[in-house]
């Protein structure tokens, strides 16, 4: 009853998959900017770019990171 | 003697075979296993695995070639079981089976080609106007991965590969502004009049472009307007020396060369503007997506023509003299 009280339903965070989820993120961002940049809306460059990509692989690399320290 | 043998036997040494380390690892356990085969610190051969990255990149060979042909120290000494190599080309006992290894040849050529395909095809699709498609995809991939995240399915992250080989080179060729208009190869332009300029300038897809304006009358105190787009290559134009050019140009990733007026990188923006003299002007305005433009006054000046062979090509009277009166027709 006592340790029924503590156990932790796990199966609801553990079925997350957070890096996949950022990865996602990540690439609709980047698709949203390439789509801005076709309609005119934005005019894309290599000093937009060029942080957009490497922000985008070290969050994925981030979340990677930390799901592995928490498992 | 039984005794002398058996006392030899035990200080021989064990027999020394390279196996990556379980226990001191930060990437595959290759630098640990290194530092314990040769009795040293492995933090030496990790400094050693950074400075070949970036002295001839030999690491990103080297590492993964240990990672692969090596088996993992059980902590005993002894391997835990065979190499990934012949895990990924027999199975757990490491034995290597053909149908195996026939079935990996075919799924890493087929990926190759598939890769490339995916490349080349977002490339195309982007230079050719069809970013917005491109971009669709990519987001359709990417929520694709959400979804699939958010409902535990792990091999939703292998949709995060297409996602990366289709975003760097769109990314690459939107941010450089290739577009694919006006044919491909090597095309030459000799102009013997000023009503012989196309009225929307000259365009290239991609190879060489060459105008040569040399034989063309510029009238004092006329202006004439010539647009160039160029989505990747070289483009050289040559312009008498009693002509002063301005020009307004923009190469996304390249390099740029107007009478020495010289700059090379990403996103680079050149204005040449301001004349104090009555010579004929030319304002040109080009757009190159990935590659060169110069502006030169002699084919020889040229650093981009084939027969000189040479990027280089010297000393030469390049600059913009026309603009300050110092040349007259």
């Amino acid at each position: 009853m006592h340790g029924g009280r503590h156990r932790v339903r796990r199966s609801g965070p553990e079925r997350l998959d957070v890096p996949t989820l950022v990865g996602g993120l990540a690439a609709t961002g980047v698709g949203v900017l390439l789509l801005l940049d076709s309609v005119g809306a934005l005019r894309l460059s290599f000093g937009w770019l060029g942080p957009a990509l490497l922000g985008a692989v070290g969050a994925y690399l981030l979340a990677g990171g930390l799901a592995q320290r928490r498992r | 003697m039984t005794e002398q043998s058996e006392q030899t036997t035990e200080r021989a040494p064990r027999p020394r075979r390279f196996l990556r380390s379980r226990d001191d690892r930060f990437i595959a356990g290759v630098c640990g296993g290194l530092g314990r085969y040769f009795n040293a610190d492995p933090v030496l051969f990790r400094v050693g695995a950074v400075v070949l990255v970036f002295v001839g990149g030999v690491a990103f060979l080297a590492y993964p070639a240990l990672w692969l042909f090596t088996s993992v120290d059980e902590g005993t000494g002894q391997p835990s079981g065979p190499s990934p190599i012949r895990r990924l080309l027999g199975g757990a006992d490491g034995r290597i089976r053909a149908g195996r290894v026939a079935a990996i040849v075919a799924a890493i050529v087929g990926g190759a080609v598939a890769l490339t395909a995916l490349v080349a095809g977002a490339v195309w699709a982007t230079a050719s106007g069809g970013g917005g498609w491109v971009a669709a995809v990519l987001i359709a991939i990417g929520l694709a991965a959400v979804a699939g995240a958010l409902t535990g399915r792990r091999r939703a992250a292998w949709l995060l590969v297409p996602a990366l080989v289709i975003a760097a080179p769109a990314g690459f060729v939107a941010a450089a502004d290739v577009r694919f208009d006006g044919g491909f190869g090597d095309k030459h332009y000799r102009p013997t009049a000023l009503s012989a300029l196309p009225a929307h300038g000259y365009k290239l897809s991609a190879g060489r472009l060459r105008v040569d304006l040399r034989d063309v009358s510029f009238a004092p105190g006329t202006t004439t307007r010539l647009p160039i787009q160029v989505g990747m290559g070289a483009v050289t134009i040559i312009v008498p020396p009693q002509v002063c050019v301005q020009s307004d140009t923009r190469v996304g990733a390249g390099y740029v060369n107007v009478l020495g007026d010289e700059e090379g990188g990403l996103d680079v923006n050149r204005d040449l503007t301001g004349a104090r003299s009555a010579a004929p002007r030319m304002q040109l305005k080009a757009k190159v997506g990935m590659g060169a433009l110069e502006v030169v006054h002699r084919p020889e000046d040229s650093q981009f023509d084939d027969h000189h062979g040479r990027f280089d090509s010297g000393d030469s009277t390049v600059e913009n003299a026309a603009c300050t009166g110092a040349v007259t027709g």
